[in-house]
């Protein structure tokens, strides 16, 4: 029995949509009541819906054998798993925005305001640029508008929320998707079952890579 | 005295095991204090897994640390000439940051170091140390062998200088095909290097098996003469549970030949991490040297395959405050010698297991 564990939430449905078509369904899926378990016995495989970020860790703790995380978390908790597809799906950017019309002035330590904290750390180390970071965990774009910060680091889909709040990209850091991770014993204990997985997410029309 | 095993914690008894395997192929126990001088480390950052380390002033004035490792230790206490080996295990403490708590822990390992005229035999005697070693923890376990030269090799026949092999490395140790793929191109990589390349990553599984798709991803000499010491190394060990996988990938400015991890179903990762060094002896000074070792990581042991341990049956010797110290030495001592722990209290709330009670009121009911 392979354990995946999948993200809640729009990002979950979408990836649940990509399994289902390899073949690998579950009864109730996706989420139609308040369980957080669901098993497909035939298939082999036993899904775990939890927090996005939180899959990397179900996964490199040993919990699931596989998941599905953003690469955003992957790049910022940098974990010790396998990355072994990327699912073309949840597609995104990692990106700094600002007000329009931002000027960087240099003199002075930039304030950066973001959930992605190791990203804009490492991001901002290599431009050798001073910053403050501020840490937050939600409505992000809040913080130039507020004054909290001069600039955010975070996700950006359509650029409709920065575009109505009267900010812009300054910068994208990295495109982002969803990728299929595995934990390294599963990997070697399990590893016909995952890449049996692996083959069937390749083979669908249009599939991961 | 008589050792009771049943009352060992798991580790306490592998690492006993391991004491005789080790001893029985000519390896000497090596202790040392738990201090090191930092600039040791500074000197040899990169081979570190991390380069948060304990650090404080010694009365002398010199910098000293906590130990976050022992085969930097190790490699520089031997000072015998080229010609001559030392083998040597060791079951030590080490201190380091953990990734996930951000504090520090004191990490217990049992290991080996093989250092001086090591042989292709000691490599192979050494894999096969690790594959008894995992074999103790459990009978379901994997190893799992790689070859620098090999690596290194490919990389070059692709084309690719110092700073891109260090990219597409990182990439490999995640087997991630789809960013080496990425990658390689926007370095301007043919279409059928990139495809070696992202084979490289998913190269991974029984050794016999995966050697031959090994040898159709390399053309060029030094990729083929490291495939072949690999080969000759593995010749004498079990293949049920050996694996070829070359998303192992040790840093390249210490870790030179073959590289080795193990595995087994209850720990979430690697237990087990050893290595071919000669290069961490080059730049020490100590040339014409090659060495390898292993470590195996017993707390990551504990949580997976820890037992509550067995003990002794427990008996409470109940006493009055004002007793005699003779007559309960008596009684603890003849209830011990039957093979109970005993414990002596005055308070009935702290009595557990078989109880005697000789206190004046029992005495007399």
């Amino acid at each position: 029995m392979l354990n995946i564990a999948l993200p809640k939430g729009r990002l979950g449905k979408s990836v649940y949509g990509i399994f289902k078509e390899a073949g690998y369904p579950a009864a109730g899926m996706p989420e139609t009541d308040r369980r957080l378990v669901y098993e497909n016995e035939e298939a082999g495989v036993r899904y775990f819906l939890v927090k996005p970020s939180d899959v990397a860790t179900y996964v490199e703790r040993g919990a699931a054998d596989v998941g599905v995380a953003g690469s955003d978390v992957l790049m910022e908790q940098d974990p010790a798993v396998y990355e072994l597809l990327d699912l073309r799906t949840g597609k995104c950017r990692i990106a700094v925005a600002a007000k329009n019309g931002f000027v960087d002035e240099p003199s002075a330590p930039l304030r950066v305001a973001t959930k992605y904290a190791n990203i804009a750390k490492e991001y901002y180390k290599k431009r050798n640029r001073e910053i403050e970071l501020i840490s937050l965990h939600g409505s992000i774009e809040l913080a130039p508008i507020l004054g909290l910060s001069d600039v955010i680091v975070d996700i950006v889909e359509t650029g409709n929320t920065l575009k109505e709040n009267d900010l812009s990209i300054i910068k994208v850091i990295k495109e982002v998707s969803a990728r299929l991770i595995a934990n390294k014993t599963s990997y070697r204990f399990k590893q016909d079952e995952i890449a049996k997985l692996v083959s069937a997410l390749e083979s669908r029309e249009g599939g991961a890579k | 005295m008589k050792i009771d095993l049943s009352t060992l914690s798991t580790v306490e008894r592998l690492t006993l095991g391991l004491r005789g395997l080790y001893e029985s192929r000519g390896y000497r126990l090596f202790t040392m204090n738990r201090l090191e001088e930092y600039s040791l480390y500074v000197e040899n950052m990169d081979f570190l897994q991390s380069r948060d380390i304990i650090v404080f002033s010694d009365l002398d004035g010199r910098l000293m640390a906590l130990k976050p490792d022992i085969t930097l230790s190790i490699a520089k206490s031997i000072n015998g000439d080229s010609s001559s080996l030392d083998k040597l295990y060791y079951h030590e403490n080490v201190f380091r940051a953990s990734p996930h708590a951000r504090e520090y822990r004191e990490i217990s390992q049992t290991g080996l170091e093989c250092i001086g005229a090591v042989t292709d035999y000691d490599l192979a005697e050494m894999l096969f140390l690790a594959q008894r070693t995992l074999g103790a923890v459990d009978g379901d376990y994997a190893l799992d062998v790689s070859h620098l030269g090999f690596v290194s090799a490919v990389m070059e026949e692709l084309g690719a200088d110092a700073a891109m092999s260090k990219k597409l490395l990182d990439l490999l140790q995640k087997k991630a095909p789809h960013e080496l793929g990425r990658l390689a191109s926007a370095y301007g990589m043919s279409e059928a290097n990139t495809s070696v390349l992202m084979e490289l990553a998913t190269v991974s599984g029984e050794f016999e098996g995966t050697f031959e798709k090994a040898k159709r991803l390399c053309k060029g000499e030094r990729a083929k003469a490291a495939l072949s010491q690999l080969a000759a190394i593995c010749a004498p060990l079990a293949k049920d549970r050996l694996r070829l996988d070359f998303s192992i990938v040790s840093d390249m400015q210490y870790y030179n030949g073959v590289v080795f991890q193990g595995y087994v179903p209850k720990v979430p990762g690697p237990v087990l991490f050893g290595g071919q060094y000669d290069l961490l002896l080059e730049k020490m000074g100590k040339e014409g040297k090659r060495a390898a070792g292993f470590a195996l990581y017993l707390d990551d042991i504990e949580r997976g395959y820890g037992e509550p341990r067995k003990g002794l049956p427990q008996t409470t010797v109940l006493y009055d405050e004002g007793e005699a110290p003779s007559a309960i030495f008596a009684v603890v001592e003849r209830e011990a010698a039957e093979g109970s722990a005993v414990r002596a209290v005055t308070d009935p709330a702290d009595a557990a297991g078989k109880v005697i009670d000789i206190r004046k009121a029992a005495q007399n009911a």
